[in-house]
């Protein structure tokens, strides 16, 4: 009979977590799965969004349980940022974690991307390549049913197919939309080039999901399952014999011989303690909330670097009125973007950037001001269709480096309901990120030129978009970083950390598919162990 | 998860986030604010109970609401029209801006200001169906979250666009999709001093670049 609880035990239900648990339950393992929050099914966050006020607040239609505070529950996390820019990000803590409310792109790295500073001298390198990760990318396009092009340059340089690619990717590009036809008609001429966007919401019946229909509504939930998100990981893993436990707050892991982690303790909505054992640890518990987990139990933490080097996509954003009808808001929430910038030369002196053009129906965006103008009547019907015709919005994903002093601490002078402290976030942007500011300036001139544009909102400030990247960070070298390219910690062999956190470069593009490709890696490397 | 977790889980769901839910027990409005809501928005059947939540939020958020929207009942009397466009082109500025007051809700959906970066802010739901800012574009875009063609409609010219000439292939991806021009275009300086905050026109943009 076994002395522990479970083979292994996660610590974080989302996207990251639950791959890892589906990957243990297949080899045959005893998982346990910890979530902080609450069950929430697709119909009843649906349900809240049709009778909430804020449309356009993704963690709205969740529950901000006060065990469990979400990113936007007031002075959960505490910021220290710049004058110009407010550190703001996004996240939930529910079954099924952050992916319940994306958009579900899902970028590949590109092979320099996990060589940065041996190619461009900034940075850090991956302590792994592209090659080593690529079979893991294509089994987990599989798993989430990842809709793309092998057939375009996805690095903007002239490569031909470009990451190369063992495998196609497991469905096949929607339509393009009409505003994507307009964009890539004007600005093709100008030298940039629209490409598709990979994502996650099936072009045709996958895995049991129905293919999308635009009902443009990715965020904050995808209305009819199309779109993937962490809660088909769970599903899959629980109907595989995975014990899901919510509303479950793990909040110290426990040491023993060897530095070995023997157990997790983890505290209900009651304020009832509880302790569970297992041969191996997983914390998958998002990139702020896993740093966090860490140094309240102080583990993992032998390098100083466990809450350090958080990075986001930290860029710039332009609103503006096009001379033509465009239409946004036809199909999904994004389906191209443009990134001619997103691996040149250059990223030896500035942020790279890769430009991304939202698809969202701009009624709410267009409408409080005309009503601000006091229009009424048919003046202001015909403004409302006119200027949602002609809206646009193009922003930036933009690269940061890892630094030390931008970092995510436990504040342990703001307790949750059950006493445990919330986040304080010093993250301040430096010349590497706002020496794309002028590049992209000039870009964005000729996309408003293009379309003789009336600026709504010049792209001068600066915004996340809720990437968090290198918290708990990878590297072959115990002193510098946190895990080893298996995601193992370098100070406990049975704890490993299954998070975007861990990427040492954040490039340009959305992590969620290269955190779930090493999650995957990892767990087959644990079933191997266990 | 199995059946009785998930009635476990449903029993113990709170509501979402913002504190910003229909309230069950808005009144009706008053015949003679529901007549005037729905002469300023042309709905003649609109629901005077959404009519009357918006009122009683708006009175909520500002105290001088309810006396100035007293007053602008007794104006439209006055005007004695039931030409929307006749009303309105005879309200005084002041009494747009009551006008306006009452019909926002009836458009956005919500009064106050929701945050798009907080669960705290002082928005509150009043429809989402009967949200009128939907209805000027519902040929084109859908209401967000319901359905409005089948996989890939969007790929057609909108309705009412006449699209301009554009590159053959241009509905592909991949091999066949419209290759850019290899050298970038160099942009128009108004549009970079636009872009950079200094003016908001060209014309702004063009004294600025002209005293530079």
């Amino acid at each position: 009979m076994s002395n522990y609880d479970a083979d292994v035990i996660i610590i974080g239900s989302g996207a990251l977590g639950a791959n890892a648990a589906n990957q243990l339950a297949i080899a045959g393992k005893s998982v346990i799965m910890l979530e902080a929050g609450p069950v929430v099914p697709r119909w009843k966050a649906l349900e809240n969004y049709h009778n909430i006020s804020a449309k356009r607040n993704w963690c709205a239609p969740y529950p901000n349980v006060p065990w469990a505070p979400s990113a936007y529950t007031d002075g959960y996390i505490q910021a220290k940022s710049d004058p110009d820019f407010d550190y703001v990000t996004s996240y939930l803590r529910v079954v099924g974690g952050t992916t319940r409310h994306w958009a579900s792109a899902c970028w590949r790295l590109l092979p320099n991307d996990f060589k940065l500073h041996s190619t461009y001298g900034v940075g850090r390198d991956w302590p792994i390549s592209y090659d080593d990760l690529e079979p893991w990318y294509v089994q987990a396009e599989r798993e989430m049913g990842v809709v793309g092009t092998g057939e375009e340059d996805q690095s903007g340089q002239g490569r031909g197919h470009y990451p190369p690619r063992s495998a196609p990717y497991p469905l096949p590009p929607e339509g393009k939309p009409y505003m994507l036809q307009r964009m890539q008609s004007k600005l093709g001429p100008l030298g940039y080039q629209v490409t598709h966007e990979p994502h996650g919401r099936a072009s045709r019946p996958y895995d049991g999901r129905p293919a999308c229909v635009g009902n443009n509504m990715c965020e904050p939930v995808c209305p009819i399952g199309a779109m993937y998100s962490g809660d088909v990981h769970v599903d899959k893993a629980v109907a595989r014999g995975v014990k899901l436990l919510p509303e479950s707050v793990a909040f110290k892991l426990e040491k023993g011989e060897k530095n070995r982690i023997v157990a997790v303790h983890y505290r209900k909505p009651d304020g009832s303690d509880h302790k569970l054992t297992a041969k191996v640890f997983i914390v998958a518990a998002h990139g702020l909330e896993t740093p966090k987990l860490l140094l309240v139990s102080d583990v993992a933490n032998s390098s100083d670097q466990v809450g350090r080097n958080l990075m986001d996509h930290t860029g710039m954003s332009m609103n503006f009125l096009s001379d033509e009808p465009l239409w946004t808001g036809r199909g999904s929430v994004q389906h191209g973007c443009i990134v001619n910038r997103r691996d040149e030369p250059t990223r030896a002196k500035h942020s790279a950037i890769r430009y991304s053009f939202r698809n969202l129906v701009p009624n709410v965006d267009v409408t409080p001001d005309l009503l601000k103008q006091g229009l009424m009547g048919k003046a202001l019907e015909d403004a409302i269709r006119d200027r949602t015709s002609r809206f646009m919005n193009i922003s930036t994903m933009s690269e940061t480096l890892p630094s030390p002093t931008n970092r995510v601490q436990p504040n342990p002078d703001r307790k949750d309901s059950i006493g445990l402290p919330g986040l304080k976030v010093n993250y301040h942007l430096d010349d590497y990120v706002r020496g794309m500011r002028d590049q992209a300036q000039h870009d964005f001139a000729n996309f408003i030129g293009a379309f003789n544009g009336t600026m709504l909102d010049a792209p001068t400030g600066w915004r996340n978009q809720f990437h968090i990247m290198g918290t708990v960070i990878m590297g072959n070298d115990p002193k510098n970083s946190v895990v080893n390219s298996d995601l193992r910690t370098h100070d406990h062999e049975n704890l490993f950390l299954c998070t975007t956190g861990v990427m040492p470069s954040s490039a340009t593009v959305n992590p969620t598919l290269t955190g779930v490709a090493l999650s995957i890696r990892a767990a087959r490397q644990i079933a191997k162990e266990v | 998860m199995d059946r009785r977790q998930l009635l476990l889980a449903l029993a113990a769901i709170p509501l979402a986030s913002n504190a910003s839910f229909a309230q069950n027990s808005g009144a009706a409005a008053a015949p003679d604010v529901a007549a005037l809501a729905r002469l300023l928005i042309g709905r003649p059947d609109y629901s005077d109970v959404i009519i009357g939540r918006a009122q009683a939020f708006q009175a909520d958020l500002d105290a001088t609401f309810a006396a100035r929207l007293a007053g602008l009942v007794q104006a439209v009397a006055r005007i004695g029209s039931k030409d929307r466009e006749a009303v309105i082109a005879g309200l005084s500025q002041a009494e747009v801006a009551t006008a306006v007051q009452l019909i926002s809700p009836l458009y956005l959906g919500y009064t106050g200001s929701p945050s798009t970066t907080s669960n705290i802010d002082n928005s509150r739901f009043v429809t989402f169906l009967k949200a009128l800012m939907y209805e000027p574009t519902a040929d084109n875009v859908p209401r967000p979250s319901y359905a409005h063609g089948g996989p890939n409609y969007w790929t057609a010219t909108p309705d009412g666009v006449k699209a301009p000439p554009m590159p053959a292939d241009i509905l592909e991806w991949g091999d066949k999709s419209p290759k850019a021009a290899s050298t970038y275009a160099t942009p128009d300086p108004r549009y970079v001093v636009i872009c950079q905050g200094h003016a908001k026109t060209l014309a702004e943009a063009e004294a600025w670049l002209a005293k530079k």
